[in-house]
């Protein structure tokens, strides 16, 4: 090719690329959420004179502008594989936004113990325990985070939880027992796009659980296991939607999605869940399978993210009660620890007030289990409400 | 509005790129002009007043200067102006600087004013007492047309963060210029190459540098890879945006100077200052060390020269002791250089220069020198210099490698290592080769367009995954 012809190829190509991109810009139709990345986008910012000369720290029109243009951009998402794509194979990086690839997983990295946010976690849990806990049987559980479980951890900085486990129960084992999960877990327990476990492969954590907290009462129709028992047999169920979960949106590659699946039992068409976050009682499903088609389907497990919940099960022959200080991974288990309860009550500090808990939750007597995620403890100072 | 942001690419620069070639040739400055007020003052419409302040200012003293014929009453015209810049320039750029150190001092306890720091400033005043000195010295004559002045002081390419255009340099140009289909077409090469470097290259690095400042496991192998990166990503960031600004201005017709010379392949910090900024060095070299004597006084006024260039360089990036620290260990070792060059150049025999080893080992020195600095520049304060300089040294009780580091280390080795082969130039001197056949030619013609369109998009999806982007020279 001609250094001319050269010329004109430059000229041409990247005119084209500028107005193009202008057009697709102008006429593109406005999105509301991402759907990937699980949140609204910006929109068109207000203009006026007093948002183009504003006091000085507020964010002028200007300032709001490029964050609304980007969010908007045409093939948003197609330039985010784009981006993640040429980081990891051009670049050869081994994560990208904190996401990388292994095992057949994607993961996130999340490496350091943060202490702010431990010291926050055992504050909210001491205060908890002090005040409504003293005629409660009090467990504790963290549940490791699937990084914990990759077969090559020198590929990415991992968080020790050997030690994030030590930090917290030294300060809880005071006034609670411990739980280890670590056995009752691996790799594939967990979702391979999404940081959850599946509901599906918890029978061992609902049982470790339960003998944990004495359960092992024995009934008809038990099957027996290694070191425990569990109660009546479940179906387990498949969602006819793939499940892309939260880490698929992050890392923006195209991988496979997950299969949802989800264990039915008899007793649960006796149950009765309510929901309190309006401040009136609401019935509410199990499984909210309308959830599978909405953003987040791990939402089919109660609905997702709910300050209070109750699931009262008539079935169980005993008169106890579990109050479970819970994640959202605490939904998905909640279900399947519900078959040894008369009633469990689901408390979300990160959307109620702890100060508030005694006017709602009746603590006497019950167990009370703290179950939450590494992540969770790790990021959760000023997530956990005072 | 930063030229590595999704309002520029796609809404400013198409828009005003179809404006400018449309109109009538004698419309184009108006429509520079135009463009480049709507820039600044996308980024700063409370400033734009104090630029049009600028450019009045430096269009009526740069006419009365013109007009005076006494030496005498001239340079005191000249002082004035050059004064009244300095003036504006140190009052947006240096009062809190100044009254933190006042602060110091036992027993006061003076209010910060708390200026914002005009976008440019730095750049357009030194550009205006560029025009001024030059027309005092009779090198230019003063432009009368407020129009051309404008827009050599305001285009946008180079408002933000350079080079610094002397007006001689650009002063036909203002009034004549082509446009010409290789012109453009070399303007969008260098452009795309700026955005690049500014985005592919200069971000992926400074994300090193985060990472460094957030870890609680500093060791000694994270600082030194910290430091390298910081020296990469400032060359590439301040490189890119000169490519960009020089891109753009040849798209418009405008042949802008070189500010970057591949400064990283130096052999001495006395080579790297003659590729590094140049603009810059330049302007100090003409405007300060030479009027101050230069070279050729006594060797103690030369030291004080040499300081004082310095001092101002370091103070020129930025209103701390951090910069004035950066700008004294250059003056350290320019001076140590030119001391030993001296002795060298007596006794000519005592070492050859073009001994593989002693070319190795100058680059070495040079880049160790470099690592150094620009972690003293990038530091928030000295005492945060001094600490990461401590850790470098080993010293500081840290360990030498950790699980973390040994991971940074293998995830961004690839990528140090396309941009040190990049900032050493080996792409030019492989285009050059291949140039010099026809086949070689041929492939590069090519494959040069959709290298660019690959670049380019690349570019957008890292602004789609990014975000907000500003350059690192955006405080001057």
């Amino acid at each position: 090719m001609s250094n001319r012809k050269k010329d004109w190829c430059n000229i041409i190509l990247m005119g084209c690329l500028l107005v193009a991109g202008l057009i697709a810009c102008l006429v593109h139709p406005q999105k509301e959420v991402s759907v990937s990345e699980r949140r609204t986008l910006h929109s068109f910012p207000e203009l006026g004179l007093e948002t183009i000369y504003t006091a000085r720290g507020t964010e002028s029109f200007m300032d709001r502008f490029e964050p609304y243009v980007v969010d908007q951009f045409p093939c948003r998402e197609r330039f985010r594989t784009l981006y993640s794509a040429f980081s990891l194979y051009v670049l050869q990086k081994k994560e990208v936004n904190d996401i990388y690839y292994a095992e057949d997983h994607i993961l996130k990295t999340d490496s350091e113990i943060r202490e702010n946010s431990v010291s926050w976690a055992l504050n909210r849990m001491k205060y908890i325990d002090e005040k409504y806990l003293q005629n409660s049987h009090v467990y504790f559980s963290i549940i490791p985070d699937k990084n914990d479980y990759l077969s090559e951890h020198e590929q990415v900085p991992y968080l020790d939880f050997d030690a994030f486990e030590a930090g917290f129960r030294e300060k809880t084992d005071a006034f609670s027992e411990y739980i280890d999960l670590t056995d009752e877990l691996e790799l594939d327990d967990y979702y391979r796009t999404d940081l959850h476990w599946r509901q599906e492969k918890l029978l061992p954590v609902v049982n470790k659980l339960e003998l944990a907290m004495g359960n092992y009462e024995e009934k008809p129709g038990k099957a027996k296991t290694g070191n425990g028992y569990l109660y009546g047999q479940f179906e387990e169920k498949e969602a006819d939607v793939p499940f892309y979960g939260v880490y698929y949106g992050q890392g923006a590659l195209p991988v496979a999605p997950d299969k949802l699946s989800y264990l039915y039992a008899g007793y649960m068409d006796g149950c009765v869940v309510t929901c309190y976050d309006t401040g009136k009682a609401e019935a509410m499903p199990m499984y909210d399978e309308p959830a599978l088609k909405g953003m987040d389907p791990y939402e089919l497990f109660l609905s997702g993210s709910r300050a209070l919940i109750t699931i009262e099960n008539p079935d169980c022959s005993n008169d106890r009660e579990l109050v479970l200080f819970r994640d959202s991974f605490g939904s998905s288990i909640a279900p399947l620890l519900a078959q040894a309860y008369c009633k469990v009550t689901l408390v979300d500090i990160r959307y109620i007030r702890s100060d508030v808990l005694g006017r709602f939750v009746d603590f006497d007597g019950a167990d009370v289990l703290f179950l939450y995620s590494t992540q969770v403890l790790n990021h959760c100072d000023g997530q956990f409400l005072q | 509005m930063l030229f590595s942001s999704i309002t520029f690419l796609f809404y400013f620069l198409p828009v005003f790129l179809i404006c400018y070639f449309i109109v009538p040739k004698k419309f184009a400055n108006a429509v520079l002009l135009l463009g480049s007020l709507f820039f600044y003052a996308w980024g700063e419409p409370r400033y734009l007043l104090l630029m049009v302040m600028m450019i009045c200012a430096g269009y009526f003293f740069g006419i009365w200067i013109q007009k005076i014929t006494t030496p005498g009453s001239r340079k005191l015209v000249t002082a004035l102006s050059v004064a009244f810049c300095l003036v504006v320039l140190g009052f947006f750029k240096y009062t809190d600087f100044l009254l933190e150190n006042i602060n110091r001092l036992p027993g006061l306890s003076v209010s910060l004013l708390s200026v914002t720091l005009p976008i440019g400033i730095s750049f357009y005043t030194f550009q205006i007492i560029s025009y001024l000195l030059d027309v005092s010295h009779k090198k230019v004559s003063a432009q009368k047309n407020f129009l051309c002045l404008a827009v050599y002081i305001a285009m946008f390419p180079q408002l933000i963060a350079g080079p610094i255009v002397r007006y001689r340099d650009i002063e036909k140009q203002l009034t004549e210029r082509t446009v010409t289909v290789p012109e453009i077409s070399c303007g969008i090469r260098r452009f795309v190459i700026g955005l690049c470097k500014k985005l592919i290259l200069a971000n992926t690095l400074g994300e090193i540098g985060n990472l460094y400042r957030e870890t609680s496991q500093v060791t000694v192998v994270f600082v030194w890879l910290y430091a390298i990166a910081a020296t990469l990503q400032i060359y590439f960031d301040f490189s890119g945006y000169s490519d960009m600004a020089i891109g753009l201005g040849k798209i418009m017709g405008f042949e802008l100077p070189e500010n970057f010379d591949y400064p990283l392949a130096s052999c001495s910090i006395t080579d790297f200052w003659r590729r590094w900024h140049m603009t810059l060095g330049g302007f100090f070299r003409d405007y300060l060390y030479i009027p101050l004597g230069g070279n050729r006084v006594p060797v103690l006024k030369w030291i004080r020269n040499i300081l004082i260039v310095w001092m101002a360089t370091g103070l020129w990036h930025g209103a701390a002791w951090t910069f004035v620290v950066w700008g004294m260990f250059f003056a350290f070792f320019l001076v140590i250089e030119k001391t030993i060059k001296k002795a060298i150049l007596k006794n000519e025999k005592v070492l050859p220069k073009q001994i593989p080893g002693i070319v190795l080992c100058r680059h070495i020195y040079v880049w160790l020198l470099l690592c150094i600095s620009f972690v003293i520049f990038n530091a928030t304060d000295l005492s945060d210099a001094f600490t990461a300089l401590k850790y470098m040294s080993g010293a500081g009780h840290i360990s030498l490698v950790s699980a973390e580091s040994l991971f940074y280390f293998r995830d961004y080795f690839f990528i140090l290592l396309i941009a040190v082969v990049i900032a050493c130039g080996f792409f030019r001197y492989l285009t050059d080769f291949l140039r010099q056949y026809q086949t070689g030619e041929r492939v590069l013609n090519i494959v040069e367009p959709i290298l660019l369109a690959t670049g380019f998009l690349i570019c957008v999806a890292y602004l789609i995954n990014g975000s907000y982007n500003p350059f690192l020279y955006f405080r001057f």
